[in-house]
């Protein structure tokens, strides 16, 4: 095997500062940090928006966004069952780009789309395991799931 | 069929439709208004919402018969306005708006929420605007948006 099948990866680090709490199991996102190597970034408002509302979308993956499937149907049939993150949910973002040209790339630039969604839900499945003190195995940390860690400790 | 009166983006209109026809049917279907969105159909979205005598209101959830008498204004006649200048400007600026489809809303909702409070925390306006739903921008350029609205707009709320 010769050459670089994937030249162009975009990298990004995703910090998720969150607090839980033990009566309701409820979990709080407090404040998301994080910083991306896109290459060179083309427009840098466009960037962050992107950026921003992908960190968002991971977040909801992670723990709120249960898609539940029955007999091969969705069981979930609209937004009121199937939550996503509104104004009250979404923390603080501090976004920031390190300014690294790709040389293949034009103007420097690499893609950046998909990659603001990946580390949002680990990120935060990783910041609850450390707040409860057991591990997360499971996405969306609902909850209810948090609640069966706890009680039952079953991992 | 009874005829429905209201006023309709500064002009008086009337309907002779069903009166438990959804307020958004008639204004998408039978006045083309599609700047007025449907995202859920049943209240959770806010991509619908209209102003009803200055607040807004989820058209989805409201049948045509309860605007009668009442002031009805979509994103189209909003546009008309220099309320609706400041807003789009900084919707603009902070990059308030990517797929768009929240945005209508969204603006209805900063008109309803700085006419009654023309100078809101950052709470208040994630409060006043937690029943609009956005997938695109993670929200916090939205209430920047609202922010400096506000703040460039000062006088005309
Ligand atoms: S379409 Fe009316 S609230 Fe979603
Ligand atoms: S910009 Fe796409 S839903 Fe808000």
């Amino acid at each position: 095997m010769q050459g670089d099948a994937y030249p162009s990866y975009s990298w990004g680090v995703n910090i998720v500062e969150v607090s839980f709490d033990p009566v309701t199991y409820q979990i709080k996102v407090d404040h998301c940090w994080s910083t991306y190597d896109v290459g060179r970034v083309v427009d840098e408002r466009i960037a962050v928006g992107q950026a921003d509302g992908g960190l968002l979308q991971g977040l909801g993956y992670g723990y709120l966004e249960h898609m539940g499937i029955k007999d091969g149907k969705f069981r979930n049939r609209s937004l009121s069952d199937y939550i996503i993150p509104t104004f009250e949910d979404a923390p603080p973002m501090e976004t920031a780009f390190i300014d690294n040209p790709f040389i293949y790339g034009a103007n420097g630039a690499k893609g950046m789309g998909e990659l603001t969604l990946v580390g949002g839900a680990p990120a935060i499945a990783l910041a609850i395991e450390q707040a409860i003190g057991h591990k997360v195995n499971k996405i969306p940390a609902t909850p209810e799931y948090i609640m069966e860690v706890i009680n039952h400790d079953k991992h | 069929m009874t005829s429905i009166k209201f006023r309709l983006n500064g002009k008086d209109v009337a309907v002779d439709l069903d009166p438990s026809m959804r307020l958004i049917d008639v204004l998408r279907d039978h006045f083309s208004l599609k700047g007025v969105k449907e995202g859920c159909g049943e209240g959770s979205c806010g991509a619908c919402v209209v102003l009803m005598d200055g607040y807004s209101v989820n058209s989805c959830l409201l049948p045509l018969a309860n605007v009668e008498g009442h002031e009805i204004v979509t994103i189209e006649g909003f546009k008309e306005t220099k309320q609706f200048d400041v807003l789009q400007k900084a919707f603009a600026e902070v990059g308030g708006s990517q797929c768009g489809f929240c945005s209508p809303g969204m603006i209805i909702a900063a008109q309803s929420l700085l006419s009654h409070n023309p100078h809101p925390t950052e709470e208040e306006i994630k409060a006043h605007m937690s029943g609009n739903l956005c997938r695109c921008t993670g929200y916090q350029a939205i209430v920047q948006a609202v922010e400096i609205a506000s703040k460039k707009g000062a006088g005309l709320w």
